[in-house]
């Protein structure tokens, strides 16, 4: 049943990126002042937000971990789990948007990079994330995970800078397309294909998080059996 | 263990045999050498998201994979 579910989900995610990909470069018209360059935002973009959703998700896991991790310990596994699983999907992402933002660059500005402060809090937000997941695969233990759902905090806490950054500091990086005050937006042709790659790329997101959050509670049942054998053969 | 890896092989050669045959093919309004750079660019960024995702997933399979065997040692050496 749970095998079905996931293959019918799955291929619903595979339809909806198929025909997200198809409306991005066939159907949505040219930018007029930047081509067929333009063509960018519709993964850029849903990246972004999709990696700022997976980064909340890390943040209420590493919270429910805190909370939970003396009163109530399979709760706060099931919760750094969750963490774990947000943090390296939205990696992922915040990977994605962080090699597709310079090829767009280089064609859009005439450089693949600048220290601008969009570009800067998010490549900021990316190596928090790293050092997190580095901090999770060299260190062990429950110190370790009260650490990581700090450190997870932490990083969490530069999303709402990265998403004002181009609000509050007027740089390179383009001003805000949407909620940006008069004159932002985007026309309907346009707007309908970046939404339906959004939800695309969302869905997809949800599909590999879920895979990411079994494959990291399987793991601590491993751990968790493996300490009780030792302590059997002591 | 091999099935993950004969399914990415697999779209691994899909994804750089469509991303080669759209790069080569531009659209009919890529006339002019900035176009069809443009052009090149934007299979550049696609091909590359899709690169990383998939590789994360593939990374996914075979660690789910591996996992998989460790639990089964784990059942053996309980027995």
């Amino acid at each position: 049943m749970k095998k079905t579910a996931i293959g019918l989900y799955a291929t619903f995610t595979v339809a909806l990126m198929v025909w997200g990909f198809y409306l991005a470069i066939f159907v949505a018209p040219n930018d007029a002042m930047q081509g067929e360059i333009a063509r960018i935002i519709y993964y850029h973009v849903p990246s972004a937000a999709v990696a700022f959703v997976f980064f909340f998700i890390s943040l209420v896991g590493s919270i429910g971990y805190l909370a939970f991790r003396h009163t109530n310990p399979q709760r706060a596994l099931t919760c750094d789990a969750w963490a774990l699983a947000g943090a390296e999907v939205g990696v992922v992402f915040c990977t994605v948007v962080l090699i597709t933002g310079p090829i767009w660059a280089r064609r859009a500005w005439g450089i693949w990079w600048t220290w601008d402060a969009r570009l800067t809090t998010t490549l900021v937000l990316w190596l928090i994330y790293v050092s997190y997941l580095i901090l999770r695969r060299f260190a062990a233990g429950p110190q370790m995970q009260t650490l990581a759902a700090v450190l997870g905090i932490f990083g969490a806490a530069d999303v709402p800078i990265v998403y004002m950054s181009n609000r509050w500091w007027r740089t390179q990086h383009p001003a805000p397309v949407f909620f940006g005050g008069p004159g932002s937006g985007m026309a309907w042709p346009m707007l309908r294909v970046f939404l339906w790659n959004l939800g695309a790329w969302f869905v997809w997101g949800m599909l590999i998080l879920f895979i990411r959050y079994n494959v990291a509670r399987q793991q601590q049942k491993i751990a968790a059996r493996e300490a009780e054998a030792a302590l059997h053969e002591v | 263990m091999k099935l993950i890896i004969s399914l990415a092989i697999l779209v691994a050669i899909g994804l750089f045999g469509g991303a080669w045959f759209w790069a080569t093919h531009p659209p009919a309004y890529a006339v002019t050498i900035a176009q069809r750079i443009d052009h090149h660019y934007v299979v550049a960024a696609y091909t590359i998201a899709w690169v990383i995702q998939l590789s994360y997933l593939t990374w996914l399979g075979i660690k789910w994979q591996s996992q998989k065997r460790a639990a089964e040692r784990l059942d053996r050496s309980s027995r």
